[in-house]
């Protein structure tokens, strides 16, 4: 029997259709036209990885295909049987592929390919299923054009976030150039979500001085791009700018978090000196504003508890992690997994109210035994 | 952090330590550096003396990307000639058994564009520590500066103090290459310093000459010097991953390895999703027989400068708790004179009581491979 039997909120699975040719139905016919070609299909929706595409492990993907040859996370059947009803699912954020659009080169097909994407997602999964939660796609290499599409349809209910892929300006996310994506975030009530993508580009790294070669590098070191934005965003006074604001950094695992929270606090003289909006400790922002969601989470090869002990060792953890399984990609956990990781006093939070106090939902009634576990939600 | 002040009224560590019956400390890192070229000039080659210590003075050295608004060094550290106040703040107060001298500005030279001049001037500089700081006392020991843009040169210069025992690692600077330290392009330098049984020290701080193509952190250019340095912890960890997957340690198994300037709180983390990534895709590293852990455990060592100061001590224990085996990975080095730098009693003060005598003096004696003893 799993530890923990209530309802279930996953901040973290993607989706996408089963053929592009769904998203470019929404294209306007010049962009149709621009995609089509010569019609042998050079022209990808997504833009190139340095680092190609595919899976680990091999064959570790497999049983994410549907028996009808649908790709990984375009099959509702198959998301609702692997998954949605067979945990106790309440609510799921989903979140495209990655979000990795602003990095297309031509500015001016990021811009139509993330609307077409925004109308897609609004007129199939989120009308598929009461659970579904989603975030709007914006080109945030435009800044400008990003606000304008979170203000046309972040309005939709089920739209709660802004996704983030990766920083097509080069900078890390707390750069002034991107605060009209959080001004109109924050005035449609909407909170930020970070994706790692695997684009190492010299003007949007995701690795520190020219790491990442190679799929085992980039995938064990994914993380470090998460610490910047986090860093950036504080320095950069977002949260005293937009005091609303939250951001949850997906994807980019958990156990840097208590080593960059004291490596910030260490240096705060000198955040303050350069940065003088930085008014509060800055692991003060992280508790109020960051969480970060679960997947992939590294589980300690020492001993089966080192991770909840390296955890533990920063008061109010517990508050900052919003499970998620990555699902249908190769590293995705599953949840009676993830809930091994924790000490059972967090699986409420972890699993259902702390994404819920980031999304502004009332959490669903626990069991009196698992609230009591939760505590408050502020 | 202990105010300045207090570093330079403390009393002699050694009585102190002697009250808790602990052995003299083994310091891994402390910095001198040298001040002006015409110091260097008797060790420079004659042509490149005459055009060095030419006026206008020649840029070699690059601009570092970030400079610290507050300052870098102590405030008691100024105003007098640098082996002065290093013998009267680090030996007379701090009373160490033996101090490895490590570079901190001239580790951007080992980036320089002009790299010809640069491997000159790093050549004099290592002769300069050799005979003008180390003669000076002997508890002092140094490294073999080198650069990574001309790998074989740097291999040469290994060897040329292979018979000298008073330099006892290499100090490989940046990756000059725009390539981490993984990549088979440094092997030379590594081949020489495993075959001459030096361990190699990356800093952090090396990463940030301006002419690199490689941004020291990840996500784009940090804004300001106080972002860099909460985040420069991720040279070591890109530079630790390179080097364990792409078989460094396989392929120089004596090697050992000592990362200086990142604190010790990302460790844990960092080695768990090493082999957590290993174990999704360990059929692209065939040459790989072991975790990416047993590797770290095995071959690399941190420094204890410096050290995250603004958690508790309890948290710091239940971080080492959750990888016990930092017991023989630390390496006390105290960083003097910059302002963050830690006397002994202030790492032995954070630490389990019985971490203390192999974080302080054990683990560097084995490191730099010296026998047990005073000496």
């Amino acid at each position: 029997m799993a530890r923990y039997n209530e309802p279930i909120v996953d901040v973290d699975i993607h989706h996408k259709p089963r053929t592009d040719a769904e998203i470019v139905a929404y294209l306007p016919a010049r962009w149709r036209e621009y995609v089509a070609g010569d019609g042998h299909g050079n022209t990808d929706l997504v833009p190139v990885r340095h680092l190609g595409g595919g899976g680990l492990t091999p064959g570790s993907q497999a049983d994410r295909w549907a028996t009808d040859g649908s790709r990984p996370g375009s099959s509702l059947e198959l998301m609702r049987e692997q998954l949605l009803d067979r945990h106790n699912y309440w609510r799921v954020v989903l979140t495209h592929d990655q979000g990795e659009w602003a990095a297309l080169h031509n500015p001016y097909f990021a811009r139509e390919v993330t609307r077409a994407y925004n109308n897609w997602n609004i007129d199939t999964w989120l009308s598929w299923d009461d659970r579904f939660y989603s975030a709007v796609a914006v080109p945030n290499g435009e800044p400008e054009e990003a606000a304008k599409e979170i203000r046309r349809v972040g309005g939709h209910p089920r739209l709660v976030s802004v996704l983030l892929g990766v920083n097509a300006l080069g900078r890390p996310f707390g750069d002034p150039l991107y605060h009209p994506i959080y001004e109109a975030a924050v005035e449609m009530g909407l909170q930020i979500s970070v994706h790692p993508g695997p684009w190492n580009r010299p003007n949007s790294t995701v690795h520190s001085v020219g790491g990442g070669r190679g799929l085992t590098e980039w995938l064990s070191q994914a993380g470090q791009a998460g610490m910047a934005h986090i860093a950036s965003m504080i320095v950069h006074g977002v949260f005293e700018k937009y005091p609303d604001l939250k951001v949850v950094i997906k994807e980019h695992g958990v156990t840097w978090l208590p080593s960059l929270m004291w490596r910030l606090d260490d240096n705060v003289d000198l955040l303050r000196h350069e940065s003088p909006w930085v008014q509060r400790l800055p692991s003060e922002y992280i508790h109020d504003h960051i969480k970060l969601s679960t997947q992939p989470i590294e589980e300690s090869s020492d001993d089966r508890r080192g991770l909840a002990k390296l955890l533990q060792s920063v008061e109010g953890m517990e508050n900052l992690l919003c499970f998620s399984t990555d699902y249908p990609h190769p590293t995705d956990d599953e949840p009676e997994f993830a809930m091994r990781q924790f000490p059972a006093g967090w699986l409420p939070k972890v699993f259902c109210t702390n994404a819920c106090d980031v999304y502004g939902w009332t959490p669903p009634p626990l069991p009196s035994s698992q609230r009591s576990l939760a505590g408050s939600t502020r | 952090m202990r105010r300045r002040e207090e570093l330079v009224q403390t009393s002699p560590t050694s009585e102190r330590q002697a009250d808790r019956g602990l052995s003299a400390a083994v310091d891994g890192m402390a910095f001198h550096e040298w001040t002006t070229m015409a110091e260097l000039a008797p060790y420079l080659g004659k042509g490149w003396r005459d055009l060095l210590t030419a006026l206008p003075p020649r840029q070699v050295e690059p601009q570092p990307l970030y400079r610290s608004p507050l300052g870098t060094k102590l405030d008691a550290a100024y105003g007098e000639e640098e082996y002065d106040s290093f013998q009267r703040l680090l030996l007379d107060a701090w009373s160490p058994d033996r101090v490895v001298l490590g570079y901190d500005r001239s580790i951007l030279l080992t980036a320089s564009a002009s790299f010809y001049a640069a491997e000159e001037i790093i050549r004099a500089i290592n002769t300069w520590t050799a005979e003008a700081w180390l003669a000076r006392d002997e508890r002092l020991h140094g490294l073999i500066l080198v650069s990574g843009s001309l790998p074989e040169v740097a291999a040469q210069e290994i060897r040329r103090f292979a018979r000298n025992d008073r330099m006892v690692g290499v100090a490989i600077g940046a990756n000059a290459l725009n390539l981490t330290f993984g990549h088979p392009v440094y092997h030379p330098i590594f081949e020489a310093a495993a075959e001459e049984g030096l361990p190699v020290v990356i800093q952090t701080g090396s990463d940030l000459a301006a002419n690199l193509l490689t941004p020291p952190i990840a996500g784009g250019q940090s804004s300001s010097y106080g972002e860099y340095k909460t985040l420069n912890t991720q040279s070591h960890m890109s530079h630790v991953a390179a080097m364990i997957l792409q078989g460094l340690f396989e392929k120089y198994a004596d090697l050992r390895v000592l990362l200086v300037g990142g604190g010790l709180t990302w460790v844990p983390g960092e080695i768990w999703r090493l082999d957590y990534a290993y174990r999704f895709n360990h059929q692209s590293t065939p040459w790989l027989r072991r975790l990416p852990s047993a590797y770290f455990k095995e071959s690399i060592r941190v420094s204890t400068y410096e050290m995250e100061r603004s958690l508790s001590n309890d948290a710091l224990a239940a971080v080492l708790s959750a990888a016990p085996w930092m017991r023989s990975s630390l390496v006390y080095t105290s960083g003097f004179p910059n302002r963050d730098c830690l006397a002994p009693d202030d790492v032995a003060s954070r630490l389990p009581v019985d971490w203390v005598d192999d974080v302080v003096r054990n683990n560097a004696l084995d490191l730099f491979r010296w026998p047990e003893g005073n000496l």
